[in-house]
C-alpha cells in the first residue's frame, strides 16, 4: 500500500462517518499521516506482546522480524559488548556461536583451526549476574566444550560473559523492529507515492482504523470541554 | 453575475499508444466552497490533500478550482507552466443567475430574461410601486415593496 492510498482509506473512514471531514474538518496530509503513525504505534504495540500466539498475529508482524549479526566488541578477557541497531523493538530470540581461547583438546577441530560451537545465551540480571560469575556450576561455565554465555541487557544492547576459557566469535539475535514513519521522507507527490512496506496492506488498515478511532475519540473530548 | 448554481470541468487527457492518439474524456463536478474552506484543499508545505472531487471558491472575482494534486498531475503541469500542450486540455463550464436586463424606454427589443407568463407579474408590481409613489404614502411603498419580495 502506497503512503498516498493509506492516507486516502483514512480520509474515507472518517467520511463514512461524518461528511463533514470532506469539506469543513478536512485535514491536512500532515495531521492524517501523524494520525496513522498513532495508529500504527497502538497496533504494533497490542501485537507486540502476543507476538507467535498464534499464526494470525505473527503474520500481522512479520514484515518487522529482522535478524543481525551485529559486531562483537572486546570489553575485557571474559565480558564481550553487542550493540542493537537503533530500530531494534523487541527481542524474539538470540544464538551465539563459541570458541576456545588456548588450547583446547576436547574442542573439535577443521584442519588447524577449532570450528565455532553454536549455542544460546542464559539471561540474567543485574540482580543475580555476580551470584552466576560466582557459581562454579554455572552454566557459563566451559565444561567438555559446552558452555553458554551470560548475557545481560545493557542500555543499547547486550553483554555477553564468558568464564574467560572461551570467547564469544558471534552473535545473532531476531528482533521486531520499531515500524518506520509513514510521513513521506520528502513532502511532495513522489514522496506520497512510496510503498510503505513496514506492514502488510491488511495490518495497515487496521492501524488506520484505530487511527480514526483515536482521532474520532479526541474530537469528542474536544467537544466535551 | 448574482450567483452560481453550478460548476463543472471536463478534462481530457490524450494518451498516444502505436502512433494512435486516444482521448479521454473525464467529466467532474466542482464543489463551490467558501474561501475558508477552500485552504484546506491547497497544496502546502505540510498539505498534499485528496481531493476527489475538484472543489472551487471565488476569489477576488475569481475562480479557483482545487484538483487532486496526483491525479491530475499531468494536467496541473500543463496549467502551471503556462505552455500550450495537446496532451491534456481542460475546459470549465459555470452556470449561473445573471443580473436582469434593465429596460429602458430608449431600446424596445425583446428582453428574453422571464418567460412571458412572468412578466404579467412583473407589470402588476411596477404599477403598485408607481401608484404608491402618485399617493406618496412612504410608508405604503415600503410595505408593498416588502410584501412583493
Amino acid at each position: 500500500m502506497t503512503k498516498r492510498e493509506a492516507q486516502i482509506e483514512y480520509e474515507r473512514q472518517l467520511r463514512s462517518i461524518s461528511d463533514t471531514f470532506m469539506l469543513s474538518d478536512k485535514l491536512d496530509s500532515d495531521t492524517i499521516f501523524n494520525d496513522i503513525d498513532r495508529g500504527i504505534k497502538q497496533f504494533t504495540d497490542a501485537v507486540y506482546t502476543q507476538y507467535e500466539a498464534n499464526q494470525k498475529l505473527t503474520d500481522d508482524l512479520r514484515l518487522l522480524t529482522i535478524e543481525v549479526t551485529p559486531t562483537i566488541t572486546t570489553v575485557s578477557s571474559n565480558t564481550y559488548q553487542v550493540t542493537y541497531a537503533e530500530d531494534y523493538q523487541h527481542l524474539l530470540s538470540e544464538r551465539v556461536q563459541i570458541l576456545p581461547i588456548g588450547v583446547n583438546t576436547c574442542w573439535p577441530m577443521s584442519g588447524s583451526s577449532y570450528v565455532p560451537k553454536d549455542t544460546t545465551v542464559v539471561e540474567c540480571t543485574n540482580e543475580n549476574l555476580q551470584n552466576r560469575l560466582l557459581n562454579s556450576l554455572s552454566d557459563h561455565k566451559l565444561h567438555y566444550a559446552i558452555a553458554k554465555p551470560l548475557r545481560l541487557r545493557v542500555s543499547n544492547g547486550v553483554k555477553l560473559y564468558t568464564d574467560g576459557t572461551y570467547s564469544v566469535s558471534k552473535y545473532t539475535c531476531v528482533y521486531l523492529k520499531t515500524p518506520d514513519s509513514i510521513k513521506p521522507t520528502v513532502n511532495t507527490v513522489v514522496g506520497l507515492q512510496e510503498n510503505y512496506t513496514d506492514l502488510t496492506e491488511a495490518s495497515l488498515k487496521q492501524a488506520i482504523t484505530i487511527a480514526v478511532s483515536l482521532r474520532l475519540a479526541m474530537m469528542t473530548a474536544t467537544k466535551q470541554k | 453575475m448574482l450567483s452560481i448554481y453550478d460548476v463543472s470541468l471536463t478534462v481530457t487527457t490524450v494518451t498516444v499508444e502505436d502512433g494512435v492518439e486516444d482521448p479521454v474524456t473525464v467529466f467532474n463536478n466542482v464543489i463551490i466552497v467558501s474561501n475558508e474552506v477552500a485552504k484546506r484543499f491547497k497544496q502546502t508545505d505540510t498539505n498534499i490533500p485528496w481531493i476527489d472531487v475538484p472543489v472551487g471558491t471565488v476569489h477576488d472575482n475569481k475562480m479557483e478550482v482545487y484538483l487532486d494534486p496526483i491525479k491530475y498531475s499531468s494536467l496541473l503541469a500543463v496549467v502551471n507552466t503556462d505552455t500550450t500542450s495537446t496532451s491534456d486540455t481542460w475546459n470549465l463550464s459555470i452556470s449561473y443567475v445573471h443580473t436582469p436586463t434593465i429596460i429602458s424606454y430608449e431600446n424596445y427589443d425583446d428582453i428574453t430574461d422571464y418567460p412571458e407568463n412572468v412578466w404579467y407579474e412583473v407589470v402588476s408590481k411596477a404599477s403598485t410601486i408607481a401608484l404608491d409613489n402618485i399617493e406618496s404614502e412612504r410608508t405604503q411603498i415600503h410595505q408593498s415593496v416588502t410584501q412583493g419580495e
